[in-house]
Parts: structure tokens; C-alpha cells; sequence
């Protein structure tokens, strides 16, 4: 049950860096596309700015939170842990963890009623023209639900295996 | 308690939370929340989560570092580094030392097209080091050379330090990128000076290498060597004459270097996806810590630590001498504790209002601050370049005798820091071309 | 002694922080003989500037400069008035007019009440002008021109007059005017000096393209505000006065710094040749009478005539007003304030629920 419960967050959070991945490389080709396309005729492609901004920044960063908290890819201070016996250590990280689902649940929670609230009142940001933004909102509750998922994941596993990650 | 107690108080908390080995973003976030909390009331914490990360993260100018992550990733994977060289190789081989100043070159021109220092050492690790050694290199220089040249990679633009610093300090981060452009070289120049005037003096450091390269290596260095330095003209030629801004200069030196990848036959499915998911964990693990940094810009700046601060250094002398000597001293001892971008991220809320109000140029401050942070990244006992290059060797050299290796290669740092502090222009002189 | 905390994103060098935060933070403590002490920061140091309004609901800050362009879906009625920018070119009547409306208008009042703050007074920019690299006197000129501009109205005129409309971040306009990815840049010509803008673009062209003014300069959160005394609030409204007038006399003087500046540099100051002057004429009063048929569409306001009519009426009442004023008089331009706004205003009830 446990490794099946394991198993479905691993996925999720592969899923959502996923879209992060490919948000990168959209991002990356529209405003290539951009710079060409002020180069060679002069124009634009309307609302570059606001895509990068309000959109692929957001997705990008929130949607890949998930994926390195999973990874345990953040960055963090080793050296006197290690130094500590491995009981000690792993009442570290059981802290770390704890403190992870404190932050981020607060996170999570806020962002939520943020994305709620924009939805309701179809956000936008004025600019040359009418953009919506309150999509965007979404990124923030689902990055967070997916580092909440994974540290969740990896306590339990750090507490099957009395061993710190 | 006052607002200031606090404030000193949420700092040492931090500080030993980082220690006993919780994330860094975390502990900075959640200090600022409960420090807020206790000097106003939860909800003004509320508010702050509810308006920071959104509208902090979708900010133009910080696009561009996951643009430059990715064509550092993408150069790494697909193995651009390899022809340049071999043809620096076939170039210096006869210099004292020539191994080891071709590793510098080598890194410099990585540098020039990634925007990580730790990117930078271990791609370069895993084709220079054991090429060093293989040819009796002595083990401390050849892997001091490749975590001191590493650092390279954020002094040199482009570098996703400076764009943080940048966005920060509300300085631009092209003439930031230009600004780093000579300290870097000069950096690795005195590096190179260095290992010269020791292998002259000491040649068994640098082996016997016996280099007579066959007709068809001549070639197969000369047909490959082109990718980097195109990548570099794109990238640098672009921001320095003003045709693209950073975030553009990214985007395009990233499909330029999917594009060259693509004409070598590099460009795998395998190496795009390692090279695309590199670049979405950095920028994910940085922006968290980005995140937990701008809240823990909030609380101080609410609990009037940096205005107390900046008052006390500047009660005793506003030399910029006094300011520098008082930021190094906390960046070294930090510095053993805290990687590079944590560390930056760390003290920007409280040095920026305090070069603001001692008068000092912010972008000459910024490469200063860079060239001490990347200092710290080869100083026992967090050397992150130096971990890097341990665990790309399995371990093949041994953790005391990089740090070892690394001293002339400190020494030189130092050397360097001397010289740029007492010559700006040499800082200032290409942003002042350009505006 | 009551603390608080005051928030204007801009720098300190924009008179809207400088004169309106940093100078106004003195003056109040001064009124209230130190009894009220506003904490200032200025920039982006705590909020981001679309986040103002958040904050100060949130009592993050207790006072804030609030630019309501940043937040169209949450103040629609202070959009839809912005709409009329481009029909106007005096800020001192703006400032004025626009405080006057803000704080009588039952509609706007309802809007701000429904928002989480208590409105204390306006800000204005002068009008925005045309700053360019090469010369853009006549419809000629501008056609095919890149140009920065913020705001919709501006936009949908330049594409009008054959311009391409670009939006970039303010603080990428100096390296896109040098470089040449914009050909000129709308913003007030104290630009000129303050983001250096004379350097890249040397020619300016004295045609308005509109003007700013929506949202609070002063937004108070009602639960800090309505723990004050009459009196405190007495004082911050007169605060409010004075630095308004502070505001936009300091305001004129720095485009008027700018301009002079240019031309000492070898810049060229030019009035918009007549095909032009036209052009944006027409655009004016065609915004000016679509102005009702907008706030209805695009800002769902219910009864739009009365709305512009109301706010068209208080912009021509203090156009009278001000029509035998020394308008770099700082103390008569106080006292105007004074007695013609804020002496109506009852301190014991306004902005209390
Ligand atoms: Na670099
Ligand atoms: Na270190």
C-alpha cells in the first residue's frame, strides 16, 4: 500500500515537471520566435512579455517544486549533519520534514484561496491590452500540493528505513 | 521584545536551521513567517505569502536565468566542450603546465556559455581531470585547477548569480554581464600565470606528458572546435552590442545550442531530456530559495534590521574600504557554511540598503560580491565545486588533497580581489563603453 | 505615538515617493507634533507593485500608493475613469479633480470601501509625451515606428496613426531606444533626466498622449484608519493637501528640468506638426465620447453616463477653480485643497464602517 501510495506521487510529480520541462522549451521557442521575427520584419508577436511573465515563469518554476523536493534536490547545508550519529540525523530530517509540510501547507493554502479568488473575479493585468492571468494562479496550488505529496512520500519512507534521506 | 530583536533573533535561527540541514528556502520562509507573525499578527503574514511568489517570480528580468540553465545543460549533454579542447590542447601543449592552462581556457569559454559555476566544474571534471592525471599530473593541481576555474562560470557572463544580484540590487544585468566580462578573464589569466611560474619552478607537478598528436586528431580537434565560440558570439555578441537583452540572449543562446547539437548529431533524445530536466530541477530548487529570500527581505526590512545594521558598519568608518573589509569578512565566514546562491540570497536584503546609502557604484559592488562568493565555493568545508569534482571522480582523489590543491589557486583569488578593489575601472570600464 | 507603516513602489527620486512618502512622513509628523510616525519604503523593497492593494488589506502596510491600472478586475470604476487619460494634459487639475471626485463620487466610494481601503488623496503624472531617437513631428514619421507604451489607449491610438505598439518593462526602455528595438517611448519627460532617457532619445515631440491618475496615493487600511482620533485624521488629510500640491509643482519643475536638459545636451524640443495634432485631437474626443460606451463593456459599470458625467463635470469645476491660481504656489494650492475638498470632508465618519 505504502509503495503503490509512494508510487503514484513519484508519477504525479514526474508528470508535473514534466509540463515544467516543456513550458521551458515553449518558452524558449516564443521568444526566439520573437527576437526573429523583430529582426527580419520588423514586428512582434503580441504579448511576449506578458506570456513570459504571467505564464511560462510560473508554470516553470512552480510546476518543477514537486519533482525536487521528491528528488530531495534542495539545496541545503550537509556538512555538521553528517557529522551526527544516524539517529540524530534522522530526527533531523524528520524535522525537515516537518517543517516542510508547515511551510508549504501555508503556502499551499493561501495560494489556493488566491486562485479561487482570481478565478472568481476572472483576473487580469492590464497592459497594451486585456490579458487574464487568473490561470496562472493555478500553478502556485498545484506546485505546492506536489512538494506537500513528496515530502509526505519521503518521511515515510525515511521512517520505514530509520534512515535519514 | 522590539522589532529589531526579533529581527537579530529570526537571523540566528535561520542561521542554525541551515545548519542542522533544513532546506535553506525553507528555513528562511518559514523564519519570516512566524517572525512576522510575532512582531504584527499572523494575518500581515498572510498577506505577505499571498503577494509575494507569484508576483515576484514572473519578473522579465528573471526569465533569464532558467534560459541560461538550459544552455548550459544543453552544452553539457550534448558534449560541446570536447573539440575546443582538444585544439586548446594541440595550442599549449608546450607551456609548463600546458594541461592544466588548457583546463582554464577550457573553462573560461565554458564559462562564457553557461551560467553556473558548479555547471561549469563538472563538465569540465569529467573530460580534464583524468586526462591531468593519466599524464602524472600532480592530483592536487589538476583538480584544484578545475574547482578554482569553475568558479569561473558566474564572474564570467552570462550567470544567473549576477541576474539574481541584478534583480536585487535594480541594477541592469547586461551591464552587469559586461562588468564581470573582464575580472573574469583576468581571473583566469593569474590562474594560468600561476601554474606556469610553478611547474617552472616544481616540473613534476605537471608529469611527463608526452603529446604528439596524430594528423587525424589535428583534424577531428580542428573540425570541432567551432561550436562553443559560435555559441559565445551569439550569446556575448548579443548582449554587448545591444541587439538582445539578457532574457532574449538566453532563449537564443539556448536554441542556438540545440540548433549546433543538432548539426553535430549530438542532439539525442536521451541528452535533450537529461539536459531539459537539469534545467527545470536547478531552476525549481533556486527559485525556492529565491522565494523564501524575498520573505525574508520583508521581515527584516519590517523588523529595521538592515537600516541598523547599515548605521552601525557605517558608524565606524563610510570608507568604502571599512564596508568592503566588514562584507568580505561576513562573506568568508558564511562562506564556509552556505553554498553560493543561498549565501547571496541571504545577505542581499541586508547589503543592498547598505551600499545605497554608503554611495558605493552597485555594479562594481556586484562583481566583488560574485568574485567572494565564488571564493567560498572552494573554501573548506562547503566547497560545492570541490564535492562536485570528489563525486564526478568516484572519489578517484580524496577530499583533503582538492582542498590542497586548492590554496595557490585561493591565494590567487585573493590576488585578483586585491587588484579589482583597487582598480574599479577595471570593473567599470566596458559597462561605461556601452552607456 | 502611533507607528505605521507607509509603502510607494516607486524610487525615491519619483515625486510620487519622494514628495508624496519620504517629504510627506516629516510634514505629518510635523502636524501632529510627532505623534503620528510613518515608517517609509519606498521601491519594491516589501510589495511588489501589483501587490499594493493586497497589502494594504491585509494591514502588511497601513498606507500605500495604489496604481489601480495594475488591478483592472478589482477597480473597474477607478479603470474605466482612467480610460479619459488621454482627454487631458494638466496635472494639477487632475490631482485635484481626481481627489475630489474619488472621495465624493458615491460609486467610486463604494468601490473602494468594497476594495478594503480608505482613499486620502491623488496622484498625477504630468502628460506623456513622445521621446524619440529620430525625429517624430508629423504622421509621416511615426508611421511604422516602434513604441513603448503603457496602457491600452495609447496603444490603440499609435496603431491608429501607423506606430507599432510595444510593451516592455520600464526598465529595459533606455537599452531598447539605444539599440533600436523601440523607436520612441511615452513616459513624462522628466525621463529625460531621471532614467537618463536624453542620452538615447533625442528627440521629443510635446504631443500628450495621456496622463495617469487612477488609484489611491494615499490608501489607508480602514481597520488602522478607523483607530484613529478625528484628529489624526484631521492631520492626514491636510498632510494629503500639502503634498499634493508638493507633488505636482515638484513634478513640473523636474519635466521642465528635463526638457531644458535635453536641449543643453543638443536635443530637439518640437511641437507636433498639424496632420499630427490633428490626428491625436480626434482620437481624443472620439475616446472622450466612447468613454461611457467603455466603462459599460469592458468595466460592466451599470450606469456609465452618470459616471463620466460626474467625473467630466468635477475635471471642468476645477478647471475654474484653478483658472486665476499661481499653480506653483504651494500654499495656495494647499488651501484650495483645503477648503474646497478636505474642510468638506467630516474626519469623524468618512471611511468609518
Ligand atoms: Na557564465
Ligand atoms: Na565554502
Amino acid at each position: 500500500m505504502m509503495r503503490f501510495l509512494d508510487g503514484i506521487i513519484r508519477w504525479l510529480n514526474i508528470g508535473t515537471a514534466a509540463a515544467a520541462g516543456l513550458v521551458m522549451v515553449l518558452m524558449m521557442l516564443h521568444i526566439t520566435l520573437d527576437v526573429g521575427v523583430r529582426y527580419f520584419f520588423n514586428g512582434q508577436i503580441v504579448g511576449t512579455l506578458e506570456w513570459v511573465s504571467f505564464y511560462y515563469m510560473v508554470a516553470l518554476v512552480f510546476l518543477g517544486l514537486g519533482h525536487v523536493e521528491m528528488k530531495n534536490e534542495n539545496i541545503r547545508v550537509d556538512l555538521f549533519a553528517q557529522m551526527m550519529p544516524a539517529r540524530v540525523q534522522l530526527a533531523l530530517y524528520i524535522l525537515a520534514c516537518v517543517l516542510g509540510l508547515a511551510f508549504f501547507g501555508m503556502l499551499f493554502w493561501q495560494s489556493l484561496s488566491d486562485a479561487l479568488r482570481a478565478t472568481r473575479r476572472g483576473e487580469e493585468a492590464m497592459s497594451n491590452f486585456r490579458f487574464l492571468i487568473w490561470p496562472a494562479r493555478w500553478a502556485l496550488p498545484i506546485g505546492f500540493a506536489g512538494a506537500l505529496l513528496a515530502i509526505l512520500a519521503n518521511l515515510g519512507r525515511a521512517i520505514l528505513r530509520r534512515q535519514a534521506l | 521584545m522590539t522589532n529589531l530583536e526579533v529581527g537579530v533573533a529570526g537571523i540566528v535561527v535561520a542561521l542554525v536551521l541551515i545548519a542542522i540541514r533544513i532546506p535553506i528556502g525553507l528555513a528562511l520562509g518559514l523564519v519570516s513567517i512566524v517572525g512576522i507573525a510575532v512582531m504584527f499578527n499572523m494575518n500581515v503574514a498572510w498577506g505577505m505569502i499571498s503577494a509575494t511568489p507569484f508576483d515576484y517570480v514572473g519578473q522579465w528580468e528573471l526569465s533569464a536565468a532558467p534560459m541560461f540553465l538550459l544552455m548550459g545543460f544543453i552544452c553539457s549533454s550534448t558534449d560541446m566542450t570536447r573539440g575546443l579542447f582538444l585544439s586548446l590542447r594541440l595550442y599549449l601543449a608546450r607551456l609548463p603546465g600546458g594541461l592544466a592552462i588548457t583546463s582554464v581556457g577550457a573553462c573560461a569559454f565554458f564559462a562564457a556559455a553557461s551560467g553556473s559555476s558548479v555547471a561549469t566544474a563538472s563538465a569540465m571534471s569529467r573530460m580534464a581531470v583524468p586526462e591531468m592525471l593519466d599524464n602524472g599530473y600532480d592530483r592536487g593541481l589538476a583538480t584544484g585547477t578545475i574547482a578554482a576555474s569553475g568558479t569561473l562560470g558566474s564572474l564570467i557572463p552570462p550567470s544567473v548569480l549576477l541576474i539574481l544580484y541584478g534583480v536585487y540590487a535594480q541594477v541592469s544585468v547586461g551591464q552587469l554581464f559586461m562588468a564581470g566580462f573582464i575580472p573574469g578573464i583576468l581571473s583566469a589569466l593569474i590562474y594560468m600565470a600561476m601554474i606556469v611560474i610553478r611547474v617552472k619552478l616544481k616540473p613534476e607537478l605537471a608529469g611527463s606528458v608526452r603529446f604528439e598528436p596524430t594528423a587525424e586528431e589535428r583534424r577531428e580537434a580542428f573540425r570541432d572546435v567551432w561550436p562553443l565560440p559560435t555559441l559565445i558570439l551569439v550569446v556575448l555578441g548579443g548582449i554587448f552590442s545591444g541587439a538582445f537583452s539578457p532574457t532574449e540572449a538566453g532563449a537564443l543562446g539556448a536554441f542556438a545550442a540545440l540548433v549546433i547539437a543538432a548539426v553535430r548529431r549530438k542532439l539525442t533524445r536521451a541528452a535533450l531530456f537529461e539536459a531539459v530536466s537539469q534545467a527545470v530541477v536547478s531552476t525549481a530548487s533556486i527559485f525556492i530559495i529565491l522565494i523564501g529570500s524575498l520573505f525574508f527581505t520583508r521581515f527584516l526590512a519590517l523588523s529595521g534590521f538592515p537600516r541598523a545594521f547599515a548605521d552601525a558598519i557605517l558608524s565606524v568608518s563610510t570608507e568604502t574600504w571599512w564596508i568592503l573589509l566588514a562584507v568580505a569578512i561576513i562573506f568568508l565566514i558564511l562562506g564556509m557554511l552556505i553554498d553560493s546562491i543561498g549565501l547571496l540570497l541571504l545577505t542581499l536584503p541586508i547589503l543592498v540598503p547598505l551600499v545605497n546609502e554608503a554611495g558605493i557604484n552597485p555594479i562594481w559592488f556586484g562583481i566583488i560580491v560574485i568574485k567572494l562568493l565564488e571564493i567560498g565555493l572552494i573554501t573548506p568545508p562547503i566547497g560545492l565545486n570541490v564535492y562536485m569534482i570528489n563525486g564526478a571522480l568516484n572519489n578517484r582523489v580524496t577530499l583533503p588533497e582538492i582542498f590542497r590543491g586548492i590554496t595557490w589557486f585561493l591565494a590567487m583569488d585573493l590576488l585578483t580581489l586585491i587588484i579589482l578593489i583597487a582598480f574599479p575601472i577595471l570593473t567599470l570600464w566596458l559597462p561605461s563603453l556601452a552607456y | 505615538q502611533t507607528n505605521f507603516i507607509a509603502n510607494s513602489f516607486y524610487e525615491g527620486a519619483v515625486p510620487m515617493s519622494g514628495e508624496g512618502y519620504i517629504r510627506w512622513a516629516e510634514l505629518v509628523q510635523d502636524l501632529s507634533d510627532g505623534d503620528l510616525v510613518p515608517e517609509v519604503f519606498t521601491g519594491t523593497v516589501l510589495l511588489a507593485p501589483r501587490a499594493a492593494l493586497q497589502g494594504i488589506q491585509d494591514n502588511v502596510v497601513q498606507v500605500a500608493h495604489h496604481a489601480a491600472i495594475y488591478t483592472p478586475s478589482d477597480l473597474p470604476v477607478a479603470n474605466a475613469v482612467q480610460e479619459l487619460g488621454f482627454a487631458y494634459s494638466d496635472p494639477t487639475t487632475a490631482i485635484f479633480a481626481v481627489t475630489d471626485f474619488s472621495m465624493n463620487n458615491p460609486l467610486q466610494l463604494a468601490e473602494w470601501e468594497a476594495n478594503g481601503l480608505v482613499y486620502l488623496g491623488a496622484y498625477a503624472t504630468p502628460a506623456y509625451v513622445l521621446m524619440c531617437s529620430s525625429p517624430v513631428r508629423t504622421l509621416q514619421e511615426i508611421r511604422g515606428k516602434r513604441i513603448r507604451t503603457a496602457g491600452s489607449a495609447v496603444s490603440v491610438w499609435v496603431e491608429e496613426a501607423g506606430g507599432i505598439p510595444v510593451n516592455v518593462p520600464s526598465s529595459e526602455m533606455y537599452t531598447g531606444l539605444e539599440r533600436g528595438s523601440l523607436d520612441c517611448a511615452t513616459n513624462a519627460a522628466s525621463d529625460l533626466v531621471d532614467r537618463s532617457l536624453l542620452e538615447v532619445a533625442k528627440h521629443t515631440t510635446l504631443l500628450s498622449t495621456g496622463m495617469y491618475w487612477s488609484g489611491p496615493q494615499w490608501g489607508y487600511n480602514p481597520g488602522f484608519w478607523a483607530g484613529l482620533t478625528s484628529e489624526q485624521r484631521e492631520v492626514l488629510m491636510e498632510a494629503s493637501a500639502r503634498s499634493m500640491a508638493r507633488m505636482v509643482i515638484a513634478y513640473t519643475e523636474k519635466v521642465e528640468a528635463g526638457l531644458q536638459a535635453s536641449l543643453d545636451a543638443g536635443g530637439n524640443v518640437y511641437e507636433p506638426e498639424a496632420d499630427l495634432a490633428d490626428h491625436v485631437a480626434a482620437f481624443r474626443e472620439r475616446t472622450s465620447a466612447d468613454a461611457a460606451e467603455k466603462a459599460r463593456t469592458d468595466f460592466g459599470i451599470a450606469e456609465p453616463e452618470a459616471l463620466i458625467g460626474d467625473f467630466q463635470a468635477t475635471m471642468q469645476k476645477w478647471q475654474d477653480l484653478l483658472a486665476n491660481v499661481d499653480i506653483s504656489d504651494e500654499d495656495a494650492l494647499t488651501e484650495l485643497a483645503m477648503q474646497e475638498i478636505f474642510s468638506k470632508i467630516d474626519a469623524a465618519t468618512y471611511g468609518v464602517q
